[in-house]
């Protein structure tokens, strides 16, 4: 239940059996890759935040609480984890259950090591990805407070694809007016073309 | 089962009943009264019902003819053709009805329920009835039989005709004469031979006394009768009234001196009506119990099935833990061996801990077979003590991970018992779990478990108490069966096995949902010496 820096993506191992979980993390730690075991998910629930890194290897089976248990927690707790399902051979009802709940993947138990590391290096760059897309909207949500209510008004138009003249008349302001607005707002969110701006607006929580 | 015939086969069938029709009409041409046509005995009724019955009743028109060819052929009666005619038409026409209704009726073409039976001497009852009256009206219309006579001609003709209906075409009906009949005379021979010799003796003893003590008498009949409906159904008790009516109708033909026939009539159809629905009766039982045994033999392999598989889910279970850690051990060791720098202690650490997992494989295994071999049980001297605290110490982590707590008191006196210790631990283990099980699940500040062993008067007494939710009612009942459980994934298995290795091991154990930490309470107690003529083997 040892826990490694908070840099660097880690595999979080959840299994009750003492052995299964030692043999998992000396066989991900030789593959050049992090891990952190726990006896069950309680024990992980407690030293998991939204900035652990990498992807979660949880047993199915387990006392108390589940592995679907577990990934059902971590879903109302909006982690963006991918979790992997540690399943037992033929077990297809909780598998397709586990996959219907966004598990990213499952392994079979007993595990056959290239299909591990297959599998958790996949999670890992599913996590990253995930990580960076959320990166980038907190980003985009930053610039987008910068703008003032007219101007994030004028924006939702463009983003609607409608004409300078139809934007106009709508906000009932003059076309020039809104070419200013576009030229203050593009220096703002720092765009260069009309394409990116859309791209951005897209962005926009819609309320 | 459907008996469909084609076209030509029901000209031919048709045809032969017409034959077989004036024959049985001329056999039993015994006494006739009022009129020619109106004689005491008439089996060519089942005749016709059967037959009706198995081609369809819009072939009553066969009946008319064979009816006509009877009274104008064979009997050459002197009547007015008018009245034969029109009373042959009408009774096939009630025949027709009546095999109609029989017809819908009947599902399997045979009797197989009481109520079935009940339901065909219902309908038979009204529809001779109904061709009676037509029958003797029509004579009574031509002036034939006099106004005067009808009630008694109706009487006479009604229970001709429904005594020949009841008795003969449940006999005839396909479906009866190839089930019932031909196995049951292929039962016991000797038995057969001493019901037959009654059914045919009997009647001629109570003919050969003098006719005012004749008919005392006759009611004797009804004890072959229900001897047979009780040993072969409702197929063998009607064809010992066959043959009984035979026996009647020869002293007719012999001009035995005999009682006045109508008293006869009501007899045949006293033990007819007996013999269909006493048989119906214990045919019905027969099938009953015959359904019982084979759904019986379902359920047992249906859970012979389900033992097996629970089986093979726990052993699978069991087994995958170790061998998941094994194979991912020697991944790892050939991973350290093949590193430029190898780490020789590292390694040699994980080939053990690899040796220790195929260990722990092997053990259950072991454990499995220990537990199955030969009934099981070997007897050592168990210590109570250590074993407790074995069992106890396998549930740390559950205990840890669920927040529940445990206490184990072993009272001093505790020590040694001889049992088998596999089984003791399966049952202690077993108890534990449900304890485990029922502490979590319930959400109370305080979860804690407490195992306490004794000895009182001369028994060793093991009691688990959990602060769960206890047992309901509906669960308590039954909760040593096998198969019921109130876990959703749990096979149900657990109590009933515990309970049977506690009594395989001369003790007992109980439940109450009412234990002193709020939920359940299990006990287990074993006398500390076992009897000596080794009632555990």
């Amino acid at each position: 239940m040892k826990r490694q820096s908070t840099d660097g993506p880690t595999i979080f191992v959840v299994d009750d059996d003492a052995a299964v979980r030692d043999a998992l993390s000396l066989l991900i730690s030789l593959k050049g890759m992090r891990a952190a075991v726990f006896a069950s998910a309680v024990d992980f629930l407690a030293v998991f935040d939204s900035n652990c890194r990498g992807c979660l290897l949880t047993d199915l089976k387990m006392p108390a609480m589940t592995g679907l248990e577990l990934q059902e927690e971590l879903r109302k707790r909006g982690a963006s984890l991918p979790v992997v399902m540690l399943t037992a051979h033929g077990d297809v009802a909780t598998t397709r259950a586990a996959l219907k709940n966004g598990a990213v993947d499952f392994i079979e138990k007993p595990v056959n090591d290239d299909i591990l590391l297959d599998v958790l290096l996949n999670a890992i760059r599913i996590d990253e990805e995930r990580h960076r897309q959320q990166h980038r909207r907190t980003e985009v949500v930053a610039l987008l407070e910068r703008l003032t209510p007219r101007e994030l008004a004028v924006l939702k138009l463009l983003t609607e694809g409608l004409q300078h003249r139809d934007i106009a008349a709508r906000l009932d302001i003059s076309p020039r007016t809104v070419e200013v607005y576009k030229a203050r707002m593009m220096e703002k969110l720092q765009c260069r073309t009309l394409a990116e701006i859309v791209r951005m607006g897209a962005e926009i929580p819609r309320d | 089962m459907k008996f469909e015939f084609s076209g030509n086969r029901k000209v031919v069938l048709a045809g032969a009943y017409v034959v077989c029709y004036a024959l049985l009409a001329w056999l039993t041409f015994a006494r006739p009264a009022l009129a020619p046509a109106i004689t005491p005995w008439n089996p060519q009724a089942g005749l016709t019902l059967a037959v009706l019955f198995v081609i369809g009743p819009r072939w009553s028109l066969a009946t008319a003819i064979a009816m006509f060819i009877t009274e104008f052929v064979i009997r050459r009666a002197q009547v007015s053709p008018v009245a034969v005619v029109g009373g042959s038409l009408w009774v096939a026409a009630s025949y027709g009805v009546l095999a109609a209704m029989l017809r819908r009726l009947l599902k399997q073409s045979m009797i197989q329920t009481t109520s079935e039976a009940a339901k065909v001497a219902g309908a038979s009852a009204v529809m001779t009835l109904i061709a009676a009256i037509g029958y003797v009206g029509a004579f009574i219309g031509t002036g034939d039989v006099s106004p005067d006579d009808a009630l008694r001609g109706i009487a006479r003709y009604w229970f001709a005709e429904l005594n020949g209906a009841l008795m003969l075409a449940p006999l005839l009906l396909p479906g009866n004469f190839r089930d019932g009949i031909l196995r049951s005379l292929r039962g016991r021979r000797a038995e057969i031979a001493l019901q037959s010799a009654l059914v045919l003796v009997l009647p001629w003893a109570i003919f050969a006394l003098p006719v005012s003590e004749q008919l005392r008498f006759f009611y004797l009949l009804f004890v072959p009768v229900i001897w047979i409906a009780l040993r072969w159904g409702w197929s063998g008790a009607l064809l010992a009234v066959l043959a009984i009516q035979a026996v009647l109708i020869v002293a007719a033909e012999a001009v035995v001196p005999t009682p006045r026939f109508v008293d006869l009539q009501v007899l045949m159809l006293t033990l007819c009506l007996a013999a269909l629905l006493l048989g119906a009766v214990v045919a019905e039982r027969w099938r009953t119990e015959t359904e019982l045994r084979e759904r019986d033999a379902a359920l047992s392999r249906a859970m012979r099935f389900a033992v097996a598989g629970e089986l093979a889910s726990s052993l699978t279970h069991e087994l995958n833990q170790p061998i998941t850690a094994l194979i991912s051990y020697l991944n790892a060791s050939e991973i350290l061996a093949k590193s430029p720098s190898i780490e020789e202690e590292r390694l040699r650490q994980t080939l053990r801990k690899a040796t220790h997992e195929a260990m722990r494989a092997s053990d259950v295994l072991h454990r499995l077979r220990n537990f199955y071999v030969g009934g099981g049980s070997r007897l050592d001297p168990v210590n109570i003590r250590s074993l407790c605290n074995a069992v106890t110490a396998g549930f740390a982590d559950t205990l840890r991970s669920c927040n529940v707590n445990m206490n184990l008191i072993v009272d001093d006196k505790v020590t040694l018992i001889e049992a088998d210790e596999t089984q003791f631990a399966i049952m202690l283990h077993n108890l534990i779990a449900n304890a485990v099980d029922a502490a979590a699940g319930q959400n109370s500040p305080e979860k804690r478990i407490e195992v306490r062993a004794s000895i009182e008067a001369d028994r060793l007494c093991i009691t688990v108490d959990d602060t769960g939710g206890g047992i309901l009612s509906p669960v308590l009942e039954q909760l040593f069966e096998p198969f019921v459980t109130s876990k959703p994934d749990g096979m149900g298995l657990g109590l009933a096995l515990s309970r049977s290795l506690a009594r395989a091991r001369g003790g007992e154990l109980f439940a109450s949902s009412q234990g002193p930490l709020g939920g359940a309470r299990f006990t287990i107690v074993l006398p500390l010496t076992l009897a000596k003529d080794g009632e555990t083997t």
